[in-house]
């Protein structure tokens, strides 16, 4: 963190002073997230409890369940800093440690993503990923090439699945008496490659509840309506930049808009049923505004952006993974470094001869991946197979 | 194969050579500490491996085949590809000394390397064409040399980072590949 402040003069940096620094950020960070926490509250226990499905301890249940994915990461990096770390000898060294690496984050964030009714050691089990071996072993805090939360996340999904689907996969008590839920989140629905209103958005009451989150899902990742609050909060406090989330929800928007517009349907609800589904908000303020594994510099978060929102078509309309935003961000956090690298070049030279190559480099590869993705989820891909195919000289 | 296309990209992420094939382990873990060794022995492989698997897939179709004894295609593979070894070791030597000190033991190891016979032997029992086999084979080299980059680019950042003792070194790369591996498994559908 000390990153100006060597040498004798006093190089005063204003995130050493009070009020400021990495501290205040953190607080700020979980104060953003207490509107999403009380969201997946009420969505999953107090409007269960009152259409009368659940009694009152079970209400408690959802609140219950985030609070352990915090506390629970808190206490493994505990036990993890005890048994590494020979330095730590008093309570107090202890809790200085545990100060300064904020283990209570991922847990929350994982457990905001899960579905409700996930087994608790399964829980643990995710908090374990993202805090020991996602962050801790990577060198702590700020060393993290992955971020914490969904690498648990992606963990999870490869490993215990079969779990989460036993204990009732994404519907809640309420849920599950609803038809036309179908047992399955909307994207699911999408995953069959079926575009149009009536199997995609009438099952879950209009446009109205996919944006307000009151639809199948992860616990607190449904709802756009109150990310859009969190969004606020946390831009009016600088945690992160307002531009990031924004430039991603509306390019994906308008790649959605193509895609739909390619099977036929140029309406409007296809792109906004695309943004208002899957997470895609809450990955937006909460995961790609992470400081420590996406490129620092403005120019790069762009080209991260650019790149992101055309794998998440790939994933998603493609490769029929409907949390394929996850999958896309984990996998662009391999790359942040080089793109830091690599515009931090464009950006030096002016955009000039020598930054020639790596504007080819970068922009290449996104023509190349952004055409296939979305010639390939509009289906169009098969009218250009005969222009280059050459399978008749084999 | 309806598309070269599709073959193209199955060889070069879907089927990854080291991440969802699980061959070549030994260069991925060895030359992987710096960015440079780890292109110029990508390199390397790739061109052992496009070479090895031409020549392997004329001998399996004109020779083996039609002498009717198939049976000798493991001992025929492995001779062929260690020639070609010595081969590609002597033009490194002569044409580019720095990057044949950097490789090191790693270069005659391809000889040994399982990724080069086990291409040569997916591109046999996978009924590819002439044609596929050279697709098919430089793409999976294409694939091996992306993986070795990121791989690489990772563990020059995490030399930096205070990594606990026990996990420096090779514990905590064995860890980054298998979270490499688990993200690339995303990718099957894609294809």
């Amino acid at each position: 963190m000390a990153r100006f402040s060597g040498g004798k003069a006093p190089f005063l940096r204003i995130s050493d002073t009070k009020g400021h620094g990495t501290n205040v950020l953190m607080r700020d960070f979980i104060i953003g997230l207490l509107p999403v926490i009380l969201f997946a509250w009420y969505k999953n226990g107090i409007l269960v409890y009152s259409q009368g499905n659940i009694n009152f301890f079970e209400m408690l249940y959802p609140l219950f369940f985030i609070i352990v994915g915090g506390l629970g990461s808190v206490l493994m990096e505990a036990i993890f800093f005890l048994v590494i770390d020979k330095e730590i000898k008093t309570p107090k060294q202890l809790m200085e440690k545990l100060s300064t690496s904020y283990a209570a984050i991922p847990g929350l964030i994982l457990a905001l993503m899960l579905p409700v009714y996930t087994p608790i050691w399964v829980l643990l089990f995710g908090c374990f990923i993202a805090n020991i071996v996602g962050k801790s072993l990577f060198g702590g805090f700020g060393h993290n090439i992955w971020n914490p939360a969904l690498l648990g996340y992606a963990v999870i999904k490869v490993t215990l699945m079969g779990v989460i689907n036993a204990a009732g996969s994404y519907l809640n008590v309420s849920e599950v008496l609803v038809d036309s839920y179908a047992g399955a989140t909307p994207l699911a629905m999408l995953a069959k490659n079926i575009i149009s209103y009536d199997a995609l958005v009438t099952p879950y009451g209009g446009l109205w509840n996919l944006f307000a989150g009151f639809h199948p899902g992860g616990l607190g990742e449904t709802s756009f309506l109150v990310m859009i609050i969190s969004y606020i909060w946390l831009s009016a406090r600088k945690v992160i930049r307002w531009q990031t989330p924004l430039l991603f929800v509306s390019v994906f928007f308008g790649l959605s808009w193509v895609v739909g517009a390619l099977n036929g349907v140029t309406d409007i609800w296809f792109p906004l049923y695309s943004i208002f589904t899957g997470g895609i908000m809450f990955g937006a303020v909460f995961m790609i505004t992470e400081p420590v594994t996406t490129p620092r510099n403005p120019l790069g978060k762009t080209i991260f952006i650019l790149f992101l929102a055309v794998l998440t078509i790939l994933f998603r309309y493609v490769g029929n993974l409907p949390e394929g935003f996850g999958t896309a961000i984990i996998l662009m956090n391999i790359f942040a470094l080089p793109i830091d690298k690599f515009s931090a070049i464009i950006k030096a030279n002016r955009w000039d001869k020598v930054a020639y190559k790596y504007i080819a480099i970068i922009f290449g590869i996104l023509i190349v991946l952004g055409l296939y993705a979305v010639l390939k989820a509009g289906n169009s891909y098969n009218l250009f197979i005969p222009l280059i195919q050459i399978g008749g000289a084999f | 194969m309806d598309s070269i296309i599709a073959l193209a990209f199955t060889a070069f992420i879907a089927e990854n050579i080291i991440l969802s094939q699980f061959l070549g382990i030994c260069p991925f873990l060895g030359v992987s500490t710096k960015r440079s060794n780890a292109l110029g022995m990508g390199f390397a492989v790739l061109f052992v491996m496009l070479i090895s698997s031409m020549v392997t897939y004329a001998l399996y179709t004109y020779v083996l085949e039609a002498l009717d004894i198939v049976y000798m295609r493991t001992i025929v593979f492995i001779i062929v590809i260690a020639s070609l070894v010595q081969m590609v070791e002597t033009f490194i030597k002569k044409v580019s000394p720095a990057l044949y000190k950097a490789l090191g033991i790693y270069l005659p190891l391809i000889t040994t390397n399982c990724a080069v016979l086990g291409v040569a032997i997916l591109n046999i029992t996978k009924e590819h064409s002439f044609g596929e086999t050279v697709v098919y084979t430089t793409f999976i080299g294409l694939g091996f040399i992306f993986v070795m980059y990121i791989f690489s680019m990772i563990r020059e950042r995490i030399d930096k980072a205070p990594v606990p003792k026990a996990f420096q070194g090779i514990p905590i790369a064995l860890i980054v590949a298998s979270i490499l591996a688990i993200i690339f498994a995303r990718f099957g559908g894609i294809v």
